[in-house]
């Protein structure tokens, strides 16, 4: 359920590298005619250097745009935080606190033992995820 | 340099006679044509195209969500035919009594909540066999999520072929306006099916935290269905402590513990404070701490609507303490800010309990919240 096939998931890769190698030829093509349209204004062509300039514009734009969406696409990666959950026990009595990884059982306000320090009970007071990283 | 201008003048692009220009007219021209008659039909078809990619995710997200509980039931369950009665299951639904004559409204739709809960605590506790009391109201809220992300899907699905079909922009505005919403509301439901799988508290648990920290070390009795209180003594007044019975995920009755300890015990408390977690506009801190009157209770209102006739029968203040957080905390596992929250509300309601209590008077703290992850 909900996972792609090895079939799909190579149509999908095929169709995504041709949409990215359209994407970076208009690109290229665009910069092309900017680069012309800069060379026709340095010679006072002025009629030309407008048609270069705004099929330029007009492409940088389609091309950045067909990047953007190529970035955001669905499925795709990214840099997460990476989180795990720790637990803090502390002493009813004294300043004892800890902080450990959470290990599944755990609450809060579950007896924990004895305080190391004092001897008397120690409690589950927090649980919470803390950020590790990132992958 | 000069093959590529050799080049783009073979086109006709910038060279003698610049044919770009007719091109760029006649583009312009049919652009303005086909925008004039088919724009809006192009709009919805574009939109329709970004729900669409929404739509998958959801699809994606609500069969996660299905396969977490089939595999949390198959770890408490020896049965084969766990998917299909899960399955069942997860199409459930209720029918909102009619609202024509609201006289009894709230008793009806109490009547109604309890029935299926009731209803789908059986299932669970039939298909799980191995499973504890406090693993079976897991199993619960985690088949919850699943119904709710069953039915985000399908509404939302809904909407989105109707779009397709009728193509009208109208419908097609709404549903991409409301993604937004709905899709936090489906990460954060994802977020916690981890959490109630685990038994880890949850942001929403914040009310309840603070009335299982006044209650630790005092004696606990059972005053309603998965509800407790203790009786504690805060600066020389007597205090009854109410909140949903940990470590597993209820949320209790404290509609019908108050009653009970007002109407069957005949306690008369000064004040009655309640401490829920609340939802924080953008740009407030999570953990912010606010003071009010009122029932701070969340749900559909049964519980609200009962409180409140409660302490208008027998002329008891309401006080309200909330922490706030956003959707995705509240049923995410409790962040290190919201714990800091519950700190700061257990000295404010003892600052309430000084100032409206007298010494040797009586009062209740109702901790209200999911209690998954919390004892007492």
């Amino acid at each position: 359920m909900g996972i792609l096939s090895a079939s799909g998931n190579r149509n999908r890769n095929i169709v995504l590298a041709v949409y990215l190698l359209i994407s970076v030829i208009i690109l290229l093509f665009s910069i092309l005619f900017l680069i012309q349209a800069i060379q026709a204004y340095s010679f006072y062509q002025y009629e030309r250097g407008f048609s270069l300039l705004l099929t330029g514009v007009v492409g940088l734009a389609l091309s950045l745009y067909m990047l953007s969406v190529y970035m955001k696409r669905p499925g795709l990666i990214r840099r997460r935080e990476l989180r795990k959950m720790v637990t803090v026990v502390e002493c009813i009595s004294c300043d004892y606190r800890n902080k450990r990884e959470y290990s599944y059982g755990d609450y809060v306000l579950k007896e924990h033992g004895e305080c190391p320090v004092c001897g008397k009970k120690v409690v589950v007071t927090e649980i919470y995820p803390e950020v590790v990283g990132k992958k | 340099m000069l093959s590529i201008q050799l080049v783009l003048s073979e086109i006709g692009v910038g060279g003698e006679g610049d044919n770009i220009s007719t091109v760029l007219q006649i583009v312009f021209l049919t652009f303005f044509i086909v925008m004039m008659t088919y724009g809006q039909k192009i709009q919805a078809w574009m939109m329709l195209k970004n729900i669409s990619l929404s739509v998958e995710r959801l699809r994606r997200m609500r069969d996660e969500a299905r396969i977490h509980a089939v595999r949390y039931l198959k770890e408490y369950s020896d049965r084969s035919d766990v998917e299909p009665i899960l399955d069942r299951i997860l199409q459930y639904f209720w029918i909102q009594p009619t609202s024509l004559d609201p006289t009894g409204i709230v008793g009806k739709i109490e009547h109604i909540l309890n029935l299926r809960d009731e209803r789908i605590r059986e299932e669970v506790a039939a298909i799980a066999s191995k499973a504890n009391p406090i693993q079976i109201s897991n199993i619960e809220n985690v088949i919850e999520i699943g119904i709710s992300m069953d039915q985000i899907y399908r509404i939302v699905r809904h909407f989105y072929e109707f779009g397709k079909k009728t193509k009208s922009i109208f419908i097609v505005y709404q549903l991409e306006a409301q993604l937004p919403f709905i899709l936090q509301e489906a990460e954060a439901l994802m977020g916690a099916l981890t959490a109630f799988e685990n038994c880890q508290p949850i942001g929403d648990g914040a009310g309840a935290l603070v009335a299982a920290r006044f209650m630790y070390g005092a004696e606990k009795h059972r005053i309603a269905k998965d509800t407790v209180y203790a009786d504690v003594i805060i600066d020389g007044r007597t205090v009854s402590v109410i909140k949903a019975e940990g470590p597993g995920g209820n949320v209790g009755k404290p509609d019908q513990a108050i009653a009970r300890l007002i109407e069957e015990y005949g306690r008369r408390p000064s004040i009655i404070v309640m401490v829920d977690a609340a939802l924080k506009l953008e740009g407030e801190e999570t953990g912010e701490v606010a003071e009010g009157v009122g029932a701070a209770i969340g749900g559909i209102g049964v519980e609200k609507f009962r409180i409140e006739e409660v302490a208008k029968k027998y002329g008891i203040p309401l006080y309200a303490v909330v922490i706030k957080q956003s959707l995705k905390e509240a049923i995410s596992p409790m962040n290190r800010k919201i714990y800091d929250g519950v700190y700061e509300a257990i000295e404010r309601i003892k600052r309430i309990i000084r100032e409206k209590i007298p010494v040797g008077g009586y009062g209740i703290i109702v901790g209200v919240g999911n209690t998954v992850g919390i004892g007492q």
